[in-house]
């Protein structure tokens, strides 16, 4: 039995396990906090004249310096841990399973995943404002016995989703059936 | 960053003022430069090595691209620290 060369997505990812779907959270939901750091980067230019304005005294060199130097990795940090959370929190669909990796912070990650079997059921929950405006949903997918649930937040087409892996596990089950 | 990694890099920040503190005005400021500097390469290491963390779990193919502008990003506060920059 051949099988088609797959380029590895994930760790772990078996030789005969092909990547469906790579599901983010929608990117609508970040804009809290790109708004928040380009507040931040406004205050951070016109830091020296908000200092004066304030303090009424003006320091040039090296206080000035410093706290811009710790006030710059103070943004860094936030504006890296948040796009970072973004960008590698993400739900993985393969025709075997279905992986969820979490960013936590920096230095810190979470890997869960749940075999396509063992899938019992698929819920889509919408609730809040933002989620009606926007098309937001949370999908939710209840495994068998101790294995861990696993949620897909603030997604886009729901919908698409929950046919896909529906999709599968009946597949699935024919499969074992046979 | 873990609630001990805090805790120690505070430690490093508090001796690190009072022995800025002990020494003559022209050093302590070389001495304070040496220090953020060194803080700044220390903290692009531990980003850095957070990436390749992350990489190593789910392989992006916009990695190159973040890891060249993560790199640029932590320049900046060391052109601010040199006075380079604003």
């Amino acid at each position: 039995m051949t099988h088609k060369k797959v380029t590895k997505c994930f760790m772990d990812q078996n030789d005969d396990e092909e990547v469906i779907l790579v599901v983010r959270r929608s990117f609508i939901i970040e804009l809290g906090w790109i708004i928040a750091t380009v507040a931040l980067l406004i205050f951070f230019v016109n830091f020296k004249e908000l200092f004066f304005l304030v303090y009424k005294v003006r320091y040039d060199y090296p206080l000035i310096t410093f706290l811009q130097f710790a006030f710059s990795l103070f943004i860094i940090t936030f504006m890296l841990n948040k796009f970072f959370n973004w960008f590698y929190t993400v739900n993985i669909i393969t025709n075997q399973r279905i992986v969820d990796i979490d960013f936590n912070q920096l230095g810190s990650r979470s890997l869960v995943e749940a075999q396509v079997k063992n899938i019992q059921s698929l819920t889509v929950k919408n609730t809040g404002f933002t989620s009606f405006l926007f098309g937001l949903s949370t999908l939710q997918i209840l495994t068998a016995g101790d294995n861990p649930n696993i949620e897909f937040d603030n997604i886009s087409d729901a919908n698409k989703i929950y046919d896909l892996i529906s999709d599968l596990t009946r597949e699935n089950e024919k499969g074992s059936n046979k | 960053m873990s609630q001990s990694g805090i805790k120690l890099f505070i430690v490093l920040l508090v001796v690190i003022v009072a022995f800025l503190g002990t020494v003559d005005a022209k050093y302590s400021l070389m001495f304070a430069k040496g220090f953020f500097s060194l803080l700044n390469f220390v903290y692009a290491f531990f980003v850095f090595r957070s990436l390749m963390d992350m990489n190593s779990t789910f392989k992006s193919p916009l990695f190159p691209v973040l890891l060249l502008g993560m790199l640029f990003i932590l320049l900046v506060p060391l052109f601010i620290l040199l006075g380079l920059f604003l």
